[in-house]
């Protein structure tokens, strides 16, 4: 027989919550397919803008990964997949991670060469409205679009990705924030260009492959160790999350345990883990073992599932070497 | 532009501005949600960093964009414009005495335009494309399509009958801005 998690639900209170971001990303796809599309078509020969046209494309990756990913992670567990499917969220992660460093590579590479090549950038003239004007102009509304209403997306999701403990929509969120940087960027590189500085479109383009590059490394790193099974994190904070803590001091107050050792990880936006107890007296052992885990998963939805292990002692087990 | 009255009304700023507009004054109203009288230093300045650029085209809108890169546009209004031609009929038809077609009319008509003589220099296409590159000419015409290899190599401008361009020096861009001004205009 095989032994299934639990079927994984949301809280209720977070279930309208992961709605929310849900139709958050989907109006992003929607956006970013739109700013895409509108790049495409002003482009020209500036490099700038064809890195940011990129970094654009690479944005709606998040999104898409979570809204596949937002279709699977709660299928309850299977014969196969008896830990059930929360890492469809980190495999979708990793996988954005991947292409983001990647492209930010070739834009860092492809930028660096077009300066050291000197090339001009040459930027003619579209007709609009039966007057001719200078394409840059419209580049610059493009990149304008391209970066007001991402801050305002970006923020709205930015809380619905602490409160659900998601790492990928925390990572859309944060970089869409920041979206306008690339955006001002590329406008300082068309500007420069119009003003006879041929260098500021290859700068910038340098500029905004850089932090592509170093958005890509991030994401990289982070999704790497999540896999690992590091300790787990709070999302944004870059810490412990106190959470493992408040388990052993909870394990810890049991009066039938003696003393214990605590180990999580996570799995998408749950945890899993082991306790290890050694217990003070033997002759309710199974129902206080059955008690306290029900009494840990109650502490929090983020503690999804729990072993208890009951041993002679810790002898076995290497010393904590860090406090939570 | 300034703003004439800046009181609270609701919880709400209001703020009216009056513009002239010829003759009479156009009045806005912007309304400031309540919101945005309780944010932090921080996030006002945030915000001011979306109108900056908005201030910045508008101070820039007026000046001279695109600019001349390496003042190629004024020795050609200066000296001459050096314009590469290579013969191809019906668009520039050398012979020995005459100098004509469709794109030798075009060349002419904005070299008038911008107070501008012209030299000619004969060659072929992947000489005068070498010579644009070394920024030794400032135009190449002789029937040359959007899709020929030369566009890749070298800036061109807009099609002026949907298929021929005229070659120029990456990242002339006035030159390339008044250059399509005149490739624009409707002709028979």
């Amino acid at each position: 027989m095989i032994y299934r998690a639990h079927a994984f639900e949301l809280p209720a209170d977070l279930q309208p919550r992961m709605q929310r971001a849900k139709r958050l990303e989907w109006i992003t796809v929607a956006y970013l397919i739109s700013v895409v599309g509108l790049m495409y078509l002003v482009m020209g020969s500036s490099q700038a803008m064809k890195t940011a046209w990129l970094e654009d494309i690479l944005g709606l990756f998040p999104a898409i990964s979570f809204l596949v990913a937002a279709r699977h992670y709660d299928r309850p567990p299977s014969a196969s997949f008896p830990y059930g499917y929360h890492r469809v969220y980190s495999i979708a992660f990793l996988t954005g991670a991947v292409a983001l460093f990647a492209m930010g590579a070739f834009l860092l590479i492809d930028a660096g060469i077009s300066l050291m090549r000197a090339e001009r950038p040459t930027i003619g003239s579209t007709v609009v409205f039966g007057q001719q004007v200078w394409s840059g102009w419209l580049m610059i509304l493009t990149l304008l679009y391209s970066a007001l209403p991402s801050v305002v997306l970006g923020r709205a999701k930015l809380p619905l990705a602490r409160e659900l403990h998601n790492k990928i929509l925390f990572t859309d969120a944060d970089t869409q924030k920041a979206d306008y940087r690339t955006a001002f960027a590329a406008i300082a590189g068309i500007v420069g260009v119009g003003m006879g500085y041929w260098w500021a479109d290859s700068a910038a383009a340098v500029l905004i492959s850089f932090s592509v590059l170093k958005d890509g490394y991030g994401n990289l790193k982070e999704a790497v160790q999540d896999l690992m099974d590091r300790y787990p994190q709070k999302v944004e904070e870059d810490r412990r999350d106190p959470l493992i803590g408040e388990v052993h001091a909870l394990v810890a107050s049991w009066p039938w345990v003696e003393e214990s050792r605590v180990r999580f990880r996570e799995d998408g936006q749950v945890y899993f883990g082991e306790i290890l107890v050694v217990p003070r007296r033997n002759d309710k052992l199974l129902q206080d073992i059955a008690a306290g885990r029900a009494s840990v998963r109650k502490l929090h939805w983020k503690l999804h599932d729990v072993t208890i292990m009951p041993v002679p002692n810790l002898e076995d087990v290497p010393e904590e070497s860090v406090t939570p | 532009m300034d703003p004439v009255m800046y009181r609270p009304r609701g919880g709400e700023l209001s703020c009216t501005f009056r513009l002239p507009a010829g003759p009479s004054t156009l009045v806005l109203h912007a309304k400031i949600p309540r919101s945005f009288t309780r944010l932090s230093a921080n996030d006002l300045l945030m915000r001011f960093c979306f109108v900056l650029p908005l201030l910045v085209l508008l101070l820039i809108f007026g000046c001279d964009i695109p600019r001349d890169p390496a003042g190629s546009f004024a020795r050609a209004q200066r000296e001459a414009l050096r314009v590469g031609i290579t013969d191809n009929p019906p668009f520039v038809i050398i012979s020995d005495d005459d100098l004509h077609g469709t794109e030798i009319t075009i060349v002419e008509e904005f070299a008038g335009a911008n107070g501008m003589d012209i030299r000619y220099v004969m060659g072929s296409e992947s000489s005068l494309v070498r010579q644009l590159e070394r920024r030794e000419l400032d135009v190449v015409i002789g029937g040359l399509e959007k899709t020929s290899v030369w566009t890749r190599e070298v800036g061109a401008s807009v099609p002026y009958d949907g298929r021929h361009v005229f070659l120029i020096p990456r990242g002339e861009n006035k030159l390339l801005y008044h250059l399509e001004s005149t490739l624009r205009k409707p002709r028979s």
